[in-house]
């Protein structure tokens, strides 16, 4: 079995495409492209295709992935070029590597997302020593305790510090305004989003304008654990954008 | 540009933004001073209902073909981008250059329901569009309606600068290059429509006064413009198998309702069921070739990817030789993992050997029509099906692999007594019984009881509606017959909305005022259970002073004009009438032999 890990960025043009929306893009995308696809058993057979980690709709972002099956190698020179030309403006595939077998999913060893938020609201900003004063009350406390509705519709109360790796104001530069820098958890051992963490900066900071006064774009995915390690495998053959 | 500045504030505020921003596969982004005729489609409902349609897949094809027109797609935004809009006086806009509509030429509705006038008036009116065709005139888009609610468009008369009635394939287009020949010429709205009305299925509305006699009855529709023909004849495509059929789909990025590539295999449909008003416009039956339908669906696959292609038609089991399309497109795809579907099949004409076909699609359940449950009442309503119809072929796709099934029935048929209502569920529990003892195994029913609604240009169309109260009653028998029934789910329809669906399907253009009312008073999405509100239109009916009554629960005189009769569907009113009296006569002779 052939297995091809990708690159890609989304641009604003997919944003707000759901990732149920864009696993299904991208499979009906493999399929035009006529890739030797590997489909599961049974009545409904599925492409094999997974992506790293769910991206918040809305978000848009520089480096995700994903992964494929192919019942025949492929070089990653024609994969990219086969699957380029049929995905939609704002989707862009940048890298292109094989992954040898035995190696873990994508999904499974991915924890780590990091973003850029930028002020974007038409209301005029928080002072910066407002945020940063903000963000140091927020990153002190011991737990963050928010609602969360479950999986069986039922209100529970969850710790998010632990999700919050790291979050820093970034000097302003060149009209540049605002910037945030979040480094959060994601993956199956739980997660934040990036507007939830807004939301908690906003009640921090008692100042008005949560997730929705910032343009939240996704720098990329990790694996986290001493350090911050890229997905794509060094040594692999990668054909970059 | 300030729209689409506009647009990224409001966007993220709304339920599934992708709705509203196009760029889908296979969407075409024609330059606006490229081209000279610019059109919106619009479909007045949300983007994943629309999406699903086959008329706008073809038109968007047959018209963004021509290298001098473009045509692109706006849909009913829902309720939440609705506010917004107003709020932000944003104007309706088309999905592929986000202008708005009213900097286009034509803006044309689809007319597939009645339910969506609403949506019709709602959209003209965020689009800035004045409602009435008087009112609006040069540099303004011409409001072009089509669609199977185009063949009693009265309600909707003084809305529309035209209609076309019957297969726009080649009308539509007709009426596009006829408009900019004369636009180039700088004719007046007057001269355009005038010189349009010669077309062949073209219905200029403006054109046509009814009279009415002073105690209120309809006396017929007069033309007084001397470019209006006596009657219009609907536009017929003559060859569909050489006529352009979609091969590049737009993609939807938000999953439409039906989510899948989709054949036309052919149009119109040979069985006489007297309440279907799809059965008698769509005549005559056309066909596709298979070595055809194998291309199209070759080339449908290859350029959208979809896993699921529906073989579509009015009833798709009478093509010729549909077992062995479906055998040889299971052959070719089968490496592709592509899954054939039907929509709703006549018991007739399912076979073993369709049945057989359907290796991959035995998951989801399989949809039949018996619309009634009693031999007479399935006579009287000229559905010529039997018991043993049923039984076989229920019995054929349980031995293929299904074990669900989906049953649509009607209630409210003329001459339907409560023992046809009840009979519903003894048949359901007899079909259960029965191949349980063939085949030792139960299986699942789901019974859908829709309510009858007489049409026009059907020969039911004389028939009255049965009251919502009755209609309520004979739902409440069949509930109660199914209470405790194993293996069966039932369904209804809402009363309500099926006694407004009938006021407008035999409405005349006393109905128009009364339908701007309503958009002002916020009607919106009459056909979603949760907008749909009976009082507020009932309360509009007593403010208006018009009895709802009169056109839905009148039988109306054979005699009289009816204020469709100058539309002609290729089936003729005295036919009409002759199919009327006939299952008056066979309930009749079916009452006898009891």
């Amino acid at each position: 079995m052939n297995r091809i890990r990708f690159r890609f960025s989304c641009g604003k043009e997919v944003r707000y495409l759901s990732h149920l929306d864009l696993l299904r893009l991208l499979q009906r995308a493999m399929r035009r492209a006529g890739l030797p696809l590997a489909y599961s058993r049974g009545f409904s057979p599925r492409i094999r295709l997974s992506l790293a980690a769910p991206l918040p709709v809305g978000v848009t972002a520089s480096k995700e992935y994903g992964e494929v099956f192919l019942v025949e190698p492929l070089t990653p020179a024609s994969f990219r070029r086969r699957l380029s030309a049929q995905l939609p403006k704002g989707l862009l595939l940048t890298g292109v590597v094989v992954i040898p077998a035995g190696v873990p999913p994508l999904a499974s060893v991915v924890n780590a997302a990091l973003y850029t938020a930028r002020w974007k609201s038409s209301r005029p900003a928080p002072a910066a020593s407002l945020l940063q004063k903000a963000l140091d009350k927020l990153l002190a406390q011991p737990a963050i305790m928010i609602r969360r509705f479950g999986k069986s519709g039922k209100m529970s109360k969850q710790d998010i510090r632990p999700y919050i790796y790291s979050a820093a104001l970034l000097p302003s530069s060149g009209g540049e305004g605002l910037q945030l820098r979040l480094l959060l958890q994601v993956g199956s051992q739980g997660g934040l989003s990036p507007s939830r963490f807004l939301e908690q900066l906003a009640l921090a900071g008692d100042y008005s304008g949560g997730e929705r006064a910032w343009r939240i774009h996704r720098e990329g995915l990790y694996i986290y654990q001493e350090n911050l390690l890229d997905p794509f495998p060094e040594g692999g053959e990668v054909t970059d954008g | 540009m300030p729209l689409e500045k506009h647009l990224e504030k409001l966007l993220p505020l709304v339920q599934k933004p992708a709705r509203y921003l196009g760029g889908e596969w296979n969407a075409v982004k024609k330059d606006h001073n490229a081209v000279e005729v610019r059109m919106a489609f619009a479909f007045p409902d949300i983007y994943e209902v629309g999406m699903s349609n086959l008329g706008l897949k073809i038109i968007y094809e047959i018209i963004n073909g021509f290298p001098e027109m473009l045509l692109e797609r706006v849909f009913a935004p829902a309720a939440d981008m609705e506010k917004l809009m107003r709020e932000h006086s944003l104007p309706l806009f088309a999905l592929e250059s986000l202008r708005p509509l009213r900097e286009f030429d034509f803006v044309g509705f689809t007319l597939q329901y009645e339910l969506s006038y609403s949506n019709v008036l709602n959209m003209l009116d965020l689009a800035g569009i004045p409602l009435y065709s008087e009112e609006r005139g040069a540099g303004v888009p011409l409001i072009i309606g089509g669609g199977p609610c185009a063949f009693n468009p009265e309600p909707l008369a003084p809305f529309f600068d035209l209609f076309l009635i019957g297969d726009g394939e080649e009308g539509l287009p007709e009426i596009l290059q006829h408009w900019l020949a004369l636009s180039r010429k700088g004719a007046s709205k007057e001269e355009v429509l005038a010189s349009l009305a010669a077309i062949e299925g073209v219905y200029v509305p403006g054109f046509y006064r009814p009279r009415y006699s002073p105690g209120g009855s309809f006396l017929g529709m007069e033309p007084y413009h001397p470019a209006a023909p006596g009657s219009i004849r609907k536009r017929v495509l003559r060859d569909l198998d050489r006529s352009c059929h979609p091969l590049a789909p737009v993609v939807p990025h938000v999953a439409a309702v039906h989510d899948r590539g989709v054949i036309e295999l052919f149009r119109g449909c040979s069985h006489g069921c007297r309440f279907c008003q799809a059965g008698k416009i769509y005549r005559p039956v056309r066909q596709r070739s298979p070595e055809t339908l194998q291309k199209i669906a070759r080339e449908i696959l290859r350029n959208t990817g979809y896993d699921e292609l529906s073989l579509s038609s009015l009833s798709s089991c009478d093509y010729p030789g549909i077992a062995q399309l479906l055998e040889e497109l299971n052959r070719e795809h089968q490496a592709d993992k592509v899954r054939f579907t039907l929509p709703s099949l006549r018991l007739d004409s399912f076979s073993v050997g369709v049945a057989e076909q359907f290796h991959q699609g035995r998951r989801g359940s399989l949809t039949f029509a018996p619309e009634a449950a009693t031999e007479r009442l399935r006579r009287v309503i000229g559905k010529d099906i039997s018991e043993d119809d049923l039984f076989t072929a229920i019995g054929a796709a349980v031995a293929a692999g299904w074990s669900a099934f989906k049953l649509y029935f009607m209630i409210g048929l003329p001459t339907e007594t409560e023992d046809d209502v009840t009979a519903i569920i003894s048949l359901c529990r007899e079909l259960r019984r029965r191949i349980r003892s063939d085949q030792g195994r139960w299986i699942n029913l789901t019974v859908s009881a829709a309510t009858f609604v007489p049409k026009a240009h059907t020969p039911f169309q004389w028939e009255p509606q049965l009251p919502m109260e009755e209609v309520e009653h004979r739902q409440g028998l069949l509930r109660q017959a199914a209470r405790r029934q194993k293996g069966l789910k039932l369904s209804w329809s809402d009363p309500g909305s099926s006694f407004l669906e009938a006021v407008f399907a035999r409405g005349d253009r006393r109905l128009a005022p009364l339908l701007e009312r309503a958009q002002q008073g916020g009607c919106r999405f009459d056909g979603w259970s949760e907008h749909f509100s009976l009082q507020r239109w009932l309360d509009l009916f007593a403010a208006m002073k018009i009895d709802p009554g009169e056109y839905a629960y009148r039988r109306f005189d054979e005699i009289e004009p009816l204020p469709w009769d100058h539309l002609k569907s290729g089936v003729s009113k005295k036919s009409l009438l002759w199919e009327y009296h006939r299952s008056q006569e066979d309930n009749h002779s079916l009452e006898v032999q009891r």
